[in-house]
């Protein structure tokens, strides 16, 4: 891959610990510095101000719930604000910044191959993915939601804040937080082809802007990842360096799962006839 | 065709019982005392339980890294459930 494209993933992927995560969360620690200014207070700053896990539930069970927290707490909204821009622009802040997925991804490059579990091509993670998003929303319903302790990108704020001195954040682990960092950060993150299985199997934020991103790669005007069949060699190199296993190989052609893909571009910088490009228009030509 | 259909309606369901699980593990508290009268210990037995079901879905793979990973999940949750009951 381009060292290029490589190092700018990583520059965004940095932008999102500084910009989400604690002890920096500058993005929610300036939002809130504004809404002090109105008189509302907050405690802490990092990834729980804007969490991106409940207000999908009050979304769909409690609308009235979700209004007079975001009222409280317009963080809340930041959920919906990615699931807008995917929407125009692709999954980017999936694809880019989320510390969740690009963490284990990038980490992920360092593990050799044989260690890893290649589901690509075998597995459509799509299905499985929505099956939860759809488990996670009528969970309240059914019994009590989901918990912090099994959301990575909850758990990845604890780690982050070990890492940065406030020791106290590990001590929170419980036995289920300790099942999900081995599950989704090690062994469906660094130990699985492409190191995305928590975003393929489970983010119900990021299949929320995939979903976004499936209705808006139908419009000419929205930007996403497109196809150009008459430049298409074949070769094959997209569907290995795509880290979310969204592009299949088809008969003299590929096909993009919107419902998968990020929009990171690894697979626009490894096509040598400019088969993929990023930009507005139609899906393929 | 068929067999697409298949295993996505697999998909569906597989994700649908890890959000099942997740929650069923979220709240062993509240729902033992709602749904189980007390009989949840918390064990993750039924975590357990589910792993065929998982297992089953990914033999399509015919991979022995999946089995070995089923095998390491299935570790990690006796492990957890051993630490939860025993209050660690």
């Amino acid at each position: 891959m381009n060292n290029r494209h490589l190092m700018y993933r990583i520059l965004a992927l940095l932008l999102g610990i500084v910009l989400f995560y604690a002890p920096f969360a500058l993005f929610i620690k300036a939002t809130a510095h504004l809404l002090e200014s109105q008189g509302l207070i907050y405690v802490v700053g990092d990834v729980h101000r804007a969490c991106l896990r409940m207000p999908i539930n009050w979304a769909f069970l409690d609308p009235a719930k979700l209004i007079s927290r975001v009222l409280i707490n317009p963080l809340y909204l930041t959920v919906f604000l990615l699931v807008v821009v995917s929407f125009f622009l692709a999954p980017l802040f999936c694809g880019w910044m989320c510390p969740a997925g690009n963490i284990p991804e990038h980490l992920n490059r360092f593990v050799p191959k044989k260690l890893k579990l290649n589901l690509r091509g075998k597995l459509d993670p799509a299905p499985i993915r929505y099956g939860f998003l759809v488990g996670f929303i009528l969970s309240p319903k059914l019994g009590g939601s989901i918990a912090c302790s099994f959301c990575n990108y909850s758990q990845l704020q604890r780690v982050l804040s070990a890492i940065f001195g406030d020791f106290h954040a590990l001590a929170y682990w419980s036995s289920t937080a300790i099942i999900t960092f081995a599950l989704w950060f090690l062994i469906l993150g660094l130990f699985i082809d492409g190191g995305r299985g928590w975003c393929n199997f489970a983010c119900p934020a990021g299949a929320l802007q995939n979903l976004s991103h499936w209705i808006g790669s139908k419009l000419p005007f929205t930007f996403k990842v497109r196809f150009f069949r008459q430049r298409c060699t074949d070769c094959g190199k997209c569907v290995e360096a795509c880290p979310t296993w969204a592009i299949r190989e088809a008969p003299n052609s590929v096909k993009i799962n919107r419902l998968i893909c990020n929009a990171c571009k690894d697979c626009v910088e490894v096509c040598p006839t400019e088969a993929l490009v990023y930009s507005k228009g139609q899906e393929a030509e | 065709m068929l067999s697409e259909l298949r295993q996505k309606f697999w998909g569906y369901m597989v994700g649908l019982s890890m959000a099942g699980i997740t929650a069923v593990s979220s709240n062993v508290g509240s729902i033992s005392q709602r749904v189980c009268a007390g009989a949840c210990a918390g064990c993750y037995a039924c975590t357990l339980a589910a792993l065929p079901l998982l297992a089953l879905f990914f033999k399509k793979a015919e991979s022995r890294w999946i089995r070995r990973a089923l095998v390491v999940i299935a570790v990690l949750f006796v492990a957890a459930g051993v630490m939860y009951t025993t209050g660690v």
